[in-house]
């Protein structure tokens, strides 16, 4: 090879060289990142603020979020979910204790499964986070006992499967386009052991979910909403 | 099995018991609805936008 074709094969390659530092550069920075931040106690904080949007989170390991995690995602990425699902990568949630405002004025449309078992509060968790759509799935447990401002203006939110246990009153009454696996599943996992306790939910949401035919909108007094909610005769269910 | 017992708010009204706000109200076994008394929805659109901006000067918004 000549002097001049060397030369040509390099700069031919130099872009490419230098794609390849700037992969390698950034994988290095949130690999450094992630493991540094999980050997934390806690991720409040970790991912907060306008600066986090899709273009620059971009995870190269599961994040874990652990112990006091309030105001992790509170960000304007805009899908959580599939961004971790292009990356390859999870979110474990299961180690969370407090999950405060964690998705507090979120811009995400889709969020990925949220394991809070061990949290014992969701005070505003998803407070003022209209663009939220979907949750995969929220698994509480009866530690959890603050639910207070959780869905404040989740107006967007149709999809959020409850598991687990709830213990505490819940208000979700924003969420008028809650679809009806969400609420029925919401319901099913209302605690049996507990007294005195009120969920609200939004009438216009168990309205076209129960509807007897499309259209109707009177799911509220249909046969199926309310056996439902008789299957939870020491709950006062709320349809405001 | 014991009845249900649901209550339902006149037209333009919301129930309430000071706490909880509702259209369609199906009580707890045990809970009587006596607590339970009706406003308009203008004076719940008004406590709701009260909520809201105590809510909002908590938040420091």
């Amino acid at each position: 090879m000549s002097i001049a074709e060397k030369l040509q094969t390099i700069a031919e390659n130099s872009p490419k060289v230098y794609e390849a530092g700037k992969a390698k550069q950034e994988y290095d920075f949130w690999k450094e990142l992630q493991d540094r931040t999980e050997n934390y106690s806690g991720s409040t904080y970790l991912f907060a603020g306008e600066v986090w949007i899709d273009d620059n989170f971009k995870p190269v390991q599961d994040i874990v979020l652990k112990g006091n995690s309030n105001y992790a995602f509170s960000n304007n990425i805009t899908n959580l979910k599939r961004i971790l699902e292009n990356r390859g990568v999870k979110l474990n949630t299961s180690n969370v204790t407090s999950a405060m405002y964690l998705f507090y004025y979120s811009d995400s449309t889709e969020v990925p499964e949220l394991d809070l078992s061990k949290a014992t509060t969701i005070y505003a968790i998803f407070y003022q986070s209209p663009k939220v759509q979907s949750v995969d799935k929220l698994i509480l447990s009866n530690k959890c006992t603050n639910y207070s401002s959780a869905f404040t203006n989740a107006t967007g939110l149709t999809h959020c499967i409850f598991e687990g246990e709830i213990v505490a009153t819940l208000d979700i009454h924003w969420s008028t386009l809650l679809d009806k696996a969400s609420i029925t599943s919401l319901i099913n996992t209302l605690s049996t052991t507990t007294s005195g306790l009120t969920v609200t939910l939004s009438k216009t949401a168990v309205n076209a979910a129960f509807e007897t035919a499309s259209g109707l909108a009177d799911g509220s007094t249909s046969a199926e909403w309310l056996a439902l909610a008789q299957t939870k005769s020491n709950w006062t269910i709320t349809l405001s | 099995m014991e009845q249900r017992i649901v209550l339902y708010a006149s037209d333009g009204m919301v129930l309430t018991d000071g706490e909880h706000y509702g259209k369609v109200i199906f009580l707890a076994d045990g809970v009587t609805p006596d607590k339970y008394y009706e406003i308009t929805e203008t004076e719940y659109q008004a406590i709701l936008d009260e909520q809201e901006r105590q809510n909002n000067l908590l938040y420091g918004l």
